[in-house]
């Protein structure tokens, strides 16, 4: 676990000097914040404005530093030949692939708490509200990065450096909207069975993002809630567990 | 874990690795059959014309490809098992670290990463240690600077304060003359020669013929993927050996 651990850590001291990540970082809250603008037009509803956006916002940095990272820190890394120092003497290829995941994850957790943090700070100053669903949307976003983080590790240690982040993508992209193609599909008359395989591949086999909503946390009562984040946690540590295990089993094979 | 006792380092046998081509389907051999023996102790040095399959074989010996067929044993130990070699350190021909860190980061990852390598030191002695295969590599002066601001010879010397560092049983280095300029092969060539003094064993793969005749103790020359011969340098077979016009010899042959 150390070994994982730390190249978890050097991963983000290697990151939090990458003058890029702060820029986008700097860039995000200085939008969030410019939210607050939007007050002198409000029709009452600045804070779910400013929630809704700035948590739209966070998830969308958060996808794209996760995919960036994972994908340059693995498979950058492995083009660069920057890995087989470590690889060949140092640390397991499972060791490799779970430290790069974890540090990616824990470096994106950091920059989306930052803009969570803004939108709690802006909304209790703006109406004195302790908004409790901004730290709930923090973790569910969070879990939601955790498995992009891992589906884009599965694709870096298989795909090149552009197919990997595409693949990632896509994955993402069918993850959200698997019901709708489901749904077009129907309307395009399609038989049973394409129906059924394709409600298979996106309800069971992929995973599937549209559970990491906060509808179902608003809608729900304390206990609902709550149980419902449980099974969340549940569902995406399974799902990472599987993804990783994979990934690491397929990069062990896989000639560097 | 490891027989560091074990009168020989590394073991090949019947080492092949083909690729299948994408144009045609064949199969290209890039390594065939290779009985390579590389004695615990001793500076073996591996010659051979570009393309030629040392790379791929190094590759095979570090686990970072799997062998088609054949065995490599390190120490007597079969590596087929192990996640990765502990005892050993390899530098490939471009060496890479993260580049926002500093030389010093660097070390302090290595050592994190294995602490087993390192346990041979005290830990108030390694910080000096550290310090210490800086300055023999000539990058003290450059410790807390950025590895992005590296050329490609500061960061050959950088693995090589960390093998210095972690005096490791086993050196394996892929070309690691190529972007060194000459002061830096005469440090790694002094780096080796230390190494062999304190009887470890180093394998490295070199187009130099000059700096194999300066510190091995035995060659062994690939052609096309094959072993084709071995040659004793040792001091007293030394100067019946003229290494470049035999190495110049099997190439032509």
């Amino acid at each position: 676990m150390s070994k994982i651990f730390s190249i978890a850590r050097y991963l983000f001291i290697e990151s939090i000097r990458d003058k890029l990540f702060i820029m986008l970082m700097l860039v995000s809250v200085i939008i969030v914040a410019g939210n607050f603008a939007l007050d002198f037009f409000d029709q009452g509803v600045q804070d779910r404005i400013i929630f809704d956006f700035g948590s739209s916002l966070a998830s969308l940095l958060g996808a794209f530093l996760c995919l960036y990272l994972t994908t340059s820190q693995i498979r950058a890394q492995l083009d660069s030949k920057q890995a087989y120092f470590i690889l060949a003497s140092e640390c397991s290829r499972t060791h490799f692939i779970i430290g790069k995941w974890l540090g990616s994850v824990i470096f994106t957790a950091f920059n989306v708490l930052i803009i969570f943090g803004e939108i709690f700070l802006i909304i209790y100053f703006n109406s004195g509200l302790f908004s409790s669903l901004t730290l709930i949307y923090f973790y569910i976003v969070l879990l939601k990065l955790s498995l992009l983080g891992a589906i884009a590790a599965f694709f870096c240690v298989t795909f090149s450096l552009v197919t990997a982040p595409a693949l990632s993508v896509f994955i993402y992209f069918i993850g959200h909207w698997g019901s709708y193609i489901s749904y077009a599909l129907e309307k395009n008359g399609s038989s049973a069975l394409i129906l059924n395989i394709s409600g298979f591949i996106t309800g069971y086999l992929l995973p599937n993002f549209k559970y990491y909503t906060a509808e179902h946390v608003i809608t729900e009562n304390f206990e609902g809630a709550a149980g419902y984040l449980g099974m969340l946690t549940l569902y995406t540590l399974a799902a990472n567990a599987i993804i990783l295990g994979t990934s690491s089993i397929v990069f062990k094979k896989k000639d560097l | 874990m490891y027989m560091s006792d074990n009168k020989i380092a590394i073991e090949c046998v019947n080492l092949s690795k083909s690729y299948s081509s994408n144009l045609n389907d064949r199969e290209k051999s890039a390594v065939k059959n290779l009985n390579l023996t590389v004695n615990a102790g001793e500076v073996h040095g591996f010659l051979g014309h570009n393309g030629a399959g040392k790379t791929t074989s190094i590759k095979m010996i570090v686990k970072l490809i799997t062998p088609t067929s054949g065995d490599i044993k390190i120490f007597g130990r079969d590596i087929k098992n192990a996640d990765y070699l502990d005892k050993t350190a390899y530098i490939a021909e471009s060496v890479n670290f993260y580049q926002f860190l500093t030389p010093a980061e660097i070390i302090d990852f290595s050592i994190s990463l294995n602490p087993v390598s390192f346990a041979a030191f005290d830990r108030r002695d390694l910080k000096s240690k550290s310090e210490e295969a800086l300055n023999e590599t000539g990058l003290y002066k450059w410790k807390d600077v950025s590895v992005e601001k590296f050329s490609k010879g500061m960061r050959q010397r950088l693995a090589l304060a960390l093998c210095l560092l972690r005096q490791p049983d086993l050196l394996i280095l892929d070309e690691p003359g190529s972007g060194l300029d000459p002061d830096g092969i005469s440090l790694l060539l002094k780096i080796i020669e230390k190494f062999k003094k304190m009887s470890k064993t180093v394998f490295f793969s070199s187009h130099h013929i000059s700096e194999i005749e300066r510190v091995c103790d035995r060659v062994s020359i690939i052609k096309y993927g094959e072993l084709i011969e071995t040659i004793d340098l040792s001091d007293h077979a030394k100067k019946s050996v003229d290494i470049e016009s035999r190495y110049l010899e099997l190439m032509r042959s």
